[in-house]
């Protein structure tokens, strides 16, 4: 089947490339590669990407098949009802799956009963059978892979191409590639694999190399210590999917997404994700379980994605170098999160309050991060506190559980990832002129200075703002409109209003804050920081290329992308998204959301507005504005912001300290207490030696005299004995 | 000449020829000669054992009449199966990187310390080759004399009490376990084979299957057991002998002391309590399980306070241990196959951390945490060494640590959570789910050692600079670690290499304990009701 | 006499030179004396072996007799010889002197000291010097207990 074979190289090769490339810079990079490092990493880069659009192209022309084969079920099941959508929604679903070799198995493993661990009956198809524990390394190829495929490896290439000037002459260029690349590696394995311990795996990985970026200059204690509160919260929120995956396994007995098919030895077994299970809704688990395995895998998106409460790390990740911070925490590493709760779309549906937690979690967040963000003098935590913000959208969109919320999320995240890596790419451009700095009071009025990275970051603010046509006006609208919707009719409508009015009011402060970093930056009176020195110009073409790319991207790629709903659409292909369920949330007919979209644009270009007349020109209202805010009739919200609402203390405070003051009483416990038992049972024979040393007095009578007694005592008990 | 068995007593080979050509007039010729040979006697052993571990389970058992008394009836027996297979590797293996690492630290006597070395690894080739009591005991406590001795001559400020209570502690626990040992011999005598008193295996195995064990009898033969192997694993609570001995333990004394002879313990556990005493096994799960857990939260706290590299790892090796322990007590082929592996993964990493410490040590002469800074920018590639050993240690995937771990944590969640006994499922699913909260507590004390130490800005401790300039690892010291780093890379990213050949030993010992479970408690969910009503032919044919 | 009377008589006269012995044994400290009371000992135990003897009419009572008394000759012999040397060694016949078997932190038995008798003071009356007038006190000039 050649036509097999090709989509498999394809799926193997794009994180392939990556590996190699990280494998050749990593022995070679150091003494024979050195400034030359960026040559295997770029054309590895390039080449997943050519090969991401290859895939998507056949993936493409499956979904045209598949469309098909979803007609035909269509006409003939319409007689039933007059619903234009009543075809068989599993007919859409594109999967090819790809396993390459067995990770670990262990045969009968478990013998599933009749009940869950809760007390409620099992699922129909695995209720009282035995299952091996298999897995794979198996790599899978669907609409929802594919594009995300498309994105991560796009802005890396743009990423790595723009590194190679920032990074320029930076001593440790050859292990920046090697990080760098290692990340797309396993981010790319994330999206592509197809059971829940390899993508427990590759989120690890992830987390990792994060772990090694941010502390990349790891004689900056701060880079050190960002590093590992990076790789520690997220392994809090690992510690959650960990649980997830067990609570899978044991309602479920599998750990894959694909059905497995039956072989000599064992049955078939239904994916947690796969066609067999999908077509049939009874077979997921609700109720306490079920809620439990999706807050569970809530938490590992949580941790990932930095949503609140498991935040704190990426603001403080910013201490790495700016093109990990514009690929790792704005376009791919954050977007795990969001792309495992897509993926799972099934689970949720099964558990419609944890559907409603989501999106709580994720409106909230959205909410919490823009407020934090409004106040922040550092430009890159703006955009960190953004990112966190529009992860929030992305959970919101995902926590309307419908398809259009859905859909929405992830076209949020496509649109996201290029104007947020714009926008991180321009400050990271700023900071290469100003030489390192990038506190917005020491630095003002670049616009003349630096007029591409001007531009663009206008581009990349009015994509950000949602402002008619950039790109996140069409997929932040589509948000919001699906929770509006939502918050129309059905369980927890309440929930989904204030929801909706929040994520409005989170617009406007979005507008708010990114002008606000806009007019700070560029506008006013020109202030070049001292640290500057020589490098005060605009970047050299290698950074501004990618830039210019980006913002095309992030003008046109929203409106290119939902004409039509193509991606939506296609979409809606992916196994987890055909599944009947949420195929029966679509929405009936295209309801127009020209109102809102006027709405939503309106409180977007006000947000610019207030920007502008509080930060252009002489700023004196905002220093009014920030004096009465910091007093305490203002509630001292403007220190509240500032200190982004202390989560971090509190943290110090009720987690970390306790423990440190745990592990130091536990340390002295374990030397004092129980050492000192030991040492006890060591002392006791000695003590008791001291007790019978007296009998040995050297006097010869006396051991006569004892030596009698012992012989009294022996001829006593002798004759007790007989008697 | 058997192959086993030439393995096994080839370092006494090397034993012999240190004392044949050591003696020499000048002192450091006659320790470089020392170390040569040492270095030799374990590179031939490893390859030897390394064709055996490939020929496996193709490895012909070496078995000849040690005793034949009419009455008694010993068997010098040595073969390999599945449990010990990889930890008889990972001895040589160890061996040859302990060796390595002593190179230029030890320079006092050095032959007689060579020669200890390689007398230990017989005594560990030998204790996971027995097959016959005697011969196992023998040899376990046989580890204990050359590791005494290199404590208590070669090792730091207090070495000789970390001596002295490193071998009571665990003596007087073996001393225990011969008596629970030579219990399970004597009933096999008195019920199954009257008038012979035969200590193999195979022997027991048989007898033990016609006639088990009364549950009553088990139990306190368990505990007999457990006194021994739970000091050496070791146990919370029994386990402050550790962190002395490992603090003031040489270099290699620590690799092999972290790397193997803590497996002892363990392999104890799985060669004799789980198979021939399943009732008790099944009945002291829970209590087994709750120690276990406490043992990896507890020393993954204790950890965190420590100021001495050493005694850091020597407490998060009691941590993984609970991990390991943990697995086994699951009673399930997961949990069983899972801690076995994670024997192994620990070996590797603990064994390569205490390396790098050693080389940290020989460089600087110091172990204390706060004088430390940043040394990164002075010796990269430890540095890459120890994040790669660190990473391990955690449980990152794609590493070895992560592989056992995953499976064991999968099965003793499947245990706390579907197979618990009715009265102890709540406690159970709270270790469960605790047991898990030690991946955070593991990677929080490990990243906080490597940054303190190794990045922010460069601090050394005084030195007298009479080593000359602190150099980077040299090409002995790669060699020292790096087989370690390849075993780390193939376990992580294909265990079912290492855990298929072991299953067919394995996944019956852990069916016959699992079925004394469902003997002994009513289980919350029906799972055997539900085993009952299948049709039998699925089922393996369980060995009870 | 019957000849169970007999035998109690003898056990009785055994008895006696046993306890005897072994009291002198125990109690003595001149090592002859002390060699003295074991000899006693046996022989109150050969005399106890000869009644036996009769009143089990078994000669092996006399003939356990004959080696207990070759042997005691013998160890006589020894155990003299030794207590010559010890005599030797320390100039004393007292076994409380040879205490070195003791362990390092045991304190020595030693002796008790009689405590010296107490020998007061003669209380010398105080003379004045000649030719003066003592004192007188009033009491002794009032009352005068006897002339």
């Amino acid at each position: 089947m050649f036509e097999g074979d090709k989509i498999h190289l394809l799926m193997a090769l794009i994180p392939a490339l990556p590996l190699l490339s990280t494998l050749i810079v990593a022995t070679f990079g150091k003494f024979v590669l050195r400034e030359r490092s960026h040559l295997p990493v770029i054309a590895a880069m390039a080449g997943s990407f050519v090969l991401s659009l290859l895939l998507l192209y056949e993936v493409h022309n499956r979904t045209v098949l598949a469309d098909e084969a979803y007609a035909k079920t269509e006409t003939t099941d319409a007689a039933a009802t007059d619903d234009h959508h009543a075809g068989d929604p599993t007919k859409k679903a594109v999967e090819e799956v790809y396993t390459l070799w067995t990770w670990a198995a262990v045969d009968k493993e478990y013998a599933r009963g009749t009940e869950n661990v809760d007390g409620t009956a099992a699922p129909a198809d695995v209720a009282g059978k035995e299952f091996n524990f298999i897995v794979d390394v198996s790599l899978r190829a669907d609409p929802l892979t594919a594009i995300m495929l498309c994105v991560v490896t796009f802005v890396s290439t743009l990423v790595m191409i723009y590194a190679v000037g920032y990074m320029h002459g930076d001593p440790s260029y050859w292990r920046f590639f090697t990080y760098m690349s290692l990340f797309v590696f396993s981010m790319t394995m994330l999206v592509s694999v197809s059971n829940f311990v390899m993508l427990y795996v590759f989120w690890e990985a992830v987390g990792v190399s994060s772990y090694l970026l941010v502390g990349f200059w790891f004689e900056k204690p701060s880079a050190v210590a960002a590093g590992k509160k990076a790789f520690l919260v997220n392994r809090v929120g690992d510690f959650g999917f960990a649980i997830a995956i067990f609570l899978i396994w044991v309602t479920y007995g599998t750990l894959n997404f694909h059905d497995t098919a039956a072989t000599d030895t064992a049955p078939a077994v239904a994916g947690i994700l796969g066609q067999l299970r999908l077509a049939d809704p009874t077979l997921y688990v609700g109720g306490a379980v079920g809620l439990a395995i999706c807050l569970c895998l809530l938490t590992g998106a949580c941790g990932k994605s930095a949503q609140f409460p498991l935040h704190v790390w990426l603001p403080d990740a910013m201490e790495g170098p700016t093109p990990v911070s514009a690929l790792m925490h704005a376009a791919t590493m954050v977007t795990a999160g969001v792309y495992m709760i897509a993926r799972c779309t099934p689970l949720f549906m099964a558990s419609p309050h944890a559907q409603h937690a989501v999106a709580a979690v994720g409106g909230f967040t959205a909410l919490f991060a823009a407020l934090i963000a409004i106040t922040q003098t550092d430009l890159k935590r703006v955009l960190a506190y953004s990112t966190i913000s529009q992860l929030g959208y992305m959970f919101l969109g995902l926590g309307a559980g419908t398809v259009a919320g859905i859909s929405a999320g992830m076209f949020h995240l496509f649109t996201h990832a290029f104007f947020k890596a714009l926008l991180f790419l321009a400050a990271g451009s700023v900071m290469h002129a100003m030489g390192g700095v990038i506190d917005m009071r020491k630095i003002g009025g670049l616009r003349h200075l630096m007029p591409k990275t001007c531009w663009t970051f206008w581009f990349g603010a009015l994509a950000l703002s949602g402002v008619f046509p950039f790109a996140g006006f069409w997929s932040k609208d589509a948000i919001i409109a699906a929770a509006g919707v939502r918050g129309e009719e059905g369980p927890a409508a309440t929930l989904y209003t204030v929801l909706f009015w929040a994520s409005l009011f989170t617009a406007f402060l979005t507008a708010l804050y990114t002008f606000r970093a806009l007019f700070l930056t560029f506008y006013g009176r020109e202030r070049i920081a001292p640290e500057a020195g020589h490098h005060a110009h605009e970047s050299p073409s290698v950074m501004t290329l990618p830039l210019a790319i980006l913002a095309f991207c992030a003008l046109g790629a929203g409106a290119l992308f939902d004409w039509h709903s193509i991606f939506a659409n296609f979409l809606g292909h992916t196994p987890s998204l055909a599944y009947s369920a949420v195929a029966a949330t679509a929405s009936h007919g295209e309801h127009s959301h020209l109102g809102l979209a006027v709405f939503s644009t309106f409180v977007a270009l006000s947000g610019v507005g207030l920007a502008a007349y509080l930060y252009l020109g002489d700023q004196i209202a905002v220093t009014k504005l920030t004096t009465w805010l910091s007093s305490p009739f203002g509630l001292r919200l403007y220190q509240l912001s500032y200190g982004k609402f202390f989560v971090d203390a509190i943290y110090q405070l009720i987690i970390v300290w306790p423990l440190q003051l745990l592990a130091s009483v536990l340390g002295w416990f374990d030397r004092r207490v129980i050492d000192g038992l030991v040492n006890l049972g060591g002392h006791l024979p000695v003590r008791l030696g001291a007790l019978l040393r007296p009998l040995q007095m050297g006097l010869l009578p006396f051991y006569a005299l004892v030596m009698m007694l012992g012989t009294l005592v022996l001829i006593g008990t002798l004759f007790m004995w007989r008697a | 000449m058997n192959e086993l068995a030439a393995t096994v007593l080839l370092p006494l080979v090397g034993v012999g020829l240190i004392w044949a050509l050591g003696e020499s007039s000048r002192p450091n010729a006659a320790g470089n000669t020392a170390r040569w040979i040492a270095l030799g006697t374990s590179l031939v052993t490893l390859f030897a054992a390394g064709r055996l571990m490939f020929a496996y389970p193709d490895v012909a058992s070496f078995d000849r009449m040690w005793v034949n008394s009419p009455g008694v009836q010993v068997h010098f027996a040595l073969s390999l199966d599945g449990l010990s297979t990889w930890l008889f590797g990972l001895s040589a293996l160890l061996t040859l990187t302990s060796v390595l690492v002593s190179w230029e630290a030890i320079k006092d006597r050095a032959p007689l310390y060579y020669s200890l070395l390689l007398l230990l690894e017989t005594a560990m080739l030998g204790v996971f080759a027995a097959r016959d009591i005697i011969v196992f005991y023998v040899f376990f406590e046989f580890t204990l004399i050359p590791l005494f001795f290199l404590i208590g001559v070669w090792g730091h400020e207090d070495r000789r009490y970390a001596a002295i209570k490193f071998f009571l502690f665990t003596l007087t626990g073996s001393v225990l376990t011969f008596l629970g040992l030579l219990s399970i011999v004597l009933w096999n005598f008195y019920h199954a084979t009257p008038g012979v008193l035969d200590f193999s295996f195979d022997a027991i195995g048989k007898g033990l299957a016609t006639q088990p064990i009364d549950p009553s009898l088990q139990l306190v033969i368990f505990l007999a057991l457990f006194a021994g192997f739970a000091v050496k694993v070791p146990l919370f609570p029994l386990h402050t002998w550790l962190p002395l001995a490992h603090t003031q333990a040489p270099t290699a004394g620590s690799v092999l002391l972290a790397g193997i002879l803590l497996k002892v313990g363990a392999y104890g556990f799985l060669r004799f309590s789980l198979p021939m005493l399943p009732d008790a096994a099944a009945t002291c799960m829970p209590w087994l399980l709750g120690l276990s857990v406490a043992g990896i939260i507890y020393g993954a706290l204790v950890a965190l306070a420590q100021s001495d590299m050493k005694r850091l790892i020597a407490y998060s090796s009691v941590s993984h241990l609970g991990f390991c322990m943990l697995g086994l007590f699951s009673l399930n082929r997961l949990g069983v196959q899972g801690g076995v592996l994670q024997m192994i993964n620990h070996g590797l990493s603990t064994g390569g951390l205490f390396a790098i410490v050693g080389m940290i040590y020989d460089r600087y002469h110091s172990r204390e945490i706060s004088a430390f800074g940043g040394i990164a920018k002075r010796t990269p590639l430890l540095a890459v060494f120890m994040l790669i050993f660190t990473f391990s240690s955690i449980g990152l995937p794609g590493l070895n640590g992560f592989s056992g771990e995953f499976l064991l944590l999968l099965g003793a969640f499947q245990r706390g959570w579907t197979d618990a006994p009715e009265a102890w499922s709540i406690p159970m699913r709270v270790f469960s789910v605790l047991s898990v909260s030690g991946v955070i507590l593991g990677a929080w004390y490990m990243l906080w050692l490597v940054q303190r130490v190794f990045f922010g800005p460069l601090k050394e401790p005084e030195h007298d600079g009479h080593h000359g300039p602190i150099k980077d690892l040299n090409f002995r010291e790669i060699c020292a670690v790096a087989p370690l780093v390849v075993f780390v890379f193939w376990i992580g990213l294909a265990p079912h290499h290492f855990l298929k050949p072991i299953a067919p030993t394995l996944d019956p010992l852990a069916d016959k304990v699992a079925a004394a479970v469902d003997r002994h408690f009513t289980p919350i969910e029906p799972a055997a009701a539900v085993l009952a009503a299948r049709p039998t032919e699925k089922e393996a044919p369980r060995a009870d | 006499m019957g000849e169970l009377e007999l035998l109690h008589g003898y056990l009785i006269i055994g008895a006696l030179l046993f306890g005897i012995g072994l009291v002198g044994f125990l109690a003595r400290r001149n090592m002859i004396v002390m060699f003295l009371a074991a000899e006693m000992m046996l022989q109150g135990i050969s005399v106890s072996l000869v009644a036996w003897g009769r009143f089990h009419n078994d000669w092996g009572g006399q003939m356990l007799v004959i080696f207990i008394l070759t042997v005691a000759a013998c160890e006589a012999a020894i155990a003299l010889a030794l207590v010559l040397m010890l005599f030797h060694s320390s100039g004393r016949l007292d076994v409380a002197v040879w205490q070195h078997l003791r362990e390092s932190n045991q304190l020595p038995f030693v002796d008790q000291e009689l405590p010296e008798a107490e020998v007061e003071e003669p209380v010398w009356p105080e003379l004045t010097p000649a030719g003066v007038e003592p004192e007188h006190s009033l009491d002794e000039v009032v009352h005068r207990g006897h002339v």
